[in-house]
């Protein structure tokens, strides 16, 4: 499979065992606290390197330099631009502290960019012309030149389709 | 099989979850439910389209092609192929303008540029993520002249010393000049320069919404604090021991429908002066929120948004 995935949560670089940090996010378990932290390297473990296409991290922390988390969906961290390719993937987070204003106001602009003839890196900056709290800032990882598509298939899989 | 679910959808369901808890108090503080806060006439809803494009042609159009070139000469920019103008109105943010998109000979979009009612630049992207260029600025302070003649040769009304941020990876600069009114911030307003390491520009955004009258009297400081705190009490219940305010000040913000799941789906268009409180979490309950900010409506104390920091 190459699915696309979401995730509005609560997200961190987190302790992950003794001194050992990796970023994740919270599960949504309907809890006020102590959810369980779903780690990058976890999924990773899980999806033993499948591609995930499109994966937005509504979260904070998730798109920084050092994040883990593009990896754990199979996405190189490269900003590959006009000219360049990095498979059909692309991976949206944040910096440090994001509120849910500007992630929502960012996303709806994304998503709405998308549609009339622009691809993702297009509609990436796009989404950035508007108005957000100081210091608010959105990073990406994978194609700037991709329709934002799920796919390819894999091969093998007879009921994929 | 796709797993993707809309953000709209997703978002809306959080924003309900989020709002039930305090819908009671919401309400009985006065928060106007379902009262309209965006363009009346063509009011985004979640899902639905957030812009109405309608194709320019004529004077018009004409008028809007000289100031893109003549922002593109400034800019240093290539010359394209084909240019497309639009009047495009924006259901989310409530505002129009016309949009010039130029193109190159395959077709493929170089750029967009646009302009508001009074022909004034409102923002422009250079398309392509083609960070490598010439030699790169050295720092932040060659940042920061570099976009402030940009600004100045632009008309950006970009006054005073922007804040400069270096942009993720090493991808270029962020200069922000944010916007004041007789000393009161104006959260997200001002003007916004983004700068490739080689200082060519990236993008540029102004954004100045418009602002609702000041209230005849404002609350003061001690009754804004009060009622904050009376609504993170009932907001936080039992766990409010864990939830502190850290700052409180005024600010124009725009409402919104963070704690109101029946209220319109963009903020409002018109900034409104309010007290804005914002309470930082501790203990258990920072596991899952951070900070919560509540506007409170600096004439009458009443809740009109706020915001939610996961």
């Amino acid at each position: 499979m190459a699915p696309d995935n979401y995730v509005h949560s609560h997200g961190d670089n987190y302790y992950y065992s003794g001194s050992t940090r990796d970023f994740g996010f919270r599960e949504d378990a309907g809890l006020c606290s102590g959810a369980r932290i779903i780690f990058a390297r976890d999924i990773s473990v899980a999806r033993r390197g499948r591609l995930s296409n499109l994966v937005i991290m509504s979260t904070c922390h998730l798109g920084e330099s050092g994040t883990t988390m593009p990896g754990a969906f199979a996405i190189a961290k490269t900003k590959a631009g006009w000219g360049a390719w990095a498979g059909p993937s692309f991976y949206l987070g944040y910096l440090g502290e994001a509120w849910d204003s500007d992630e929502y106001a960012f996303e709806t602009r994304f998503w709405s960019a998308i549609g009339p003839g622009y691809g993702v890196g297009q509609a990436f900056d796009v989404a950035r012309l508007g108005a957000f709290n100081a210091g608010f800032a959105a990073n990406w990882y994978g194609s700037y030149v991709w329709t934002g598509r799920a796919g390819p298939l894999p091969s093998g899989c007879p009921s994929c389709l | 099989m796709r797993t993707r679910t809309s953000s709209a959808v997703r978002r809306r369901a959080a924003r309900v979850v989020a709002a039930v808890a305090v819908a009671g108090m919401a309400i009985a503080l006065g928060v106007p439910g379902g009262t309209s806060v965006g363009d009346a006439a063509s009011p985004f809803v979640a899902g639905g389209p957030v812009t109405d494009r309608t194709p320019v042609a004529g004077d018009r159009a004409a008028v809007a092609l000289a100031r893109a070139a003549d922002v593109r000469a400034r800019l240093g920019l290539p010359s394209p192929a084909t240019s497309r103008v639009e009047r495009v109105v924006d259901r989310f943010d409530g505002s129009a303008y016309d949009e010039v998109t130029e193109s190159d000979a395959t077709g493929r979009a170089l750029g967009l540029h646009r302009f508001d009612a009074r022909g004034r630049l409102v923002g422009s992207v250079a398309f392509g993520w083609q960070a490598a260029g010439g030699p790169r600025l050295p720092n932040a302070a060659a940042a920061r002249a570099r976009g402030s003649r940009l600004a100045t040769d632009l008309g950006l009304d970009a006054a005073g010393t922007p804040d400069v941020q270096p942009a993720p990876d090493d991808t270029g600069w962020t200069l922000t000049w944010s916007r004041n009114v007789d000393g009161v911030p104006v959260p997200g307003d001002g003007v916004r320069v983004d700068l490739w390491p080689d200082g060519r520009m990236h993008a540029i955004v102004r954004t100045e919404r418009p602002l609702a009258a000041r209230p005849i009297t404002t609350l003061d400081e001690a009754t804004a604090r009060a009622r904050g705190t009376a609504m993170l009490g009932t907001l936080f219940g039992a766990r409010t021991d864990q939830v502190a305010i850290t700052t409180l000040a005024l600010a124009w913000v725009a409402p919104n429908s963070a704690f109101d799941p029946t209220g319109p789906d963009a903020p409002g268009t018109t900034l409104r002066l309010a007290w804005v409180v914002e309470a930082r979490t501790s203990g258990p309950l920072a596991d899952e929120l951070r900070a919560v900010k509540l506007f409170l409506d600096a004439g009458t104390g009443a809740l009109i948004g706020g915001d939610v920091l996961r």
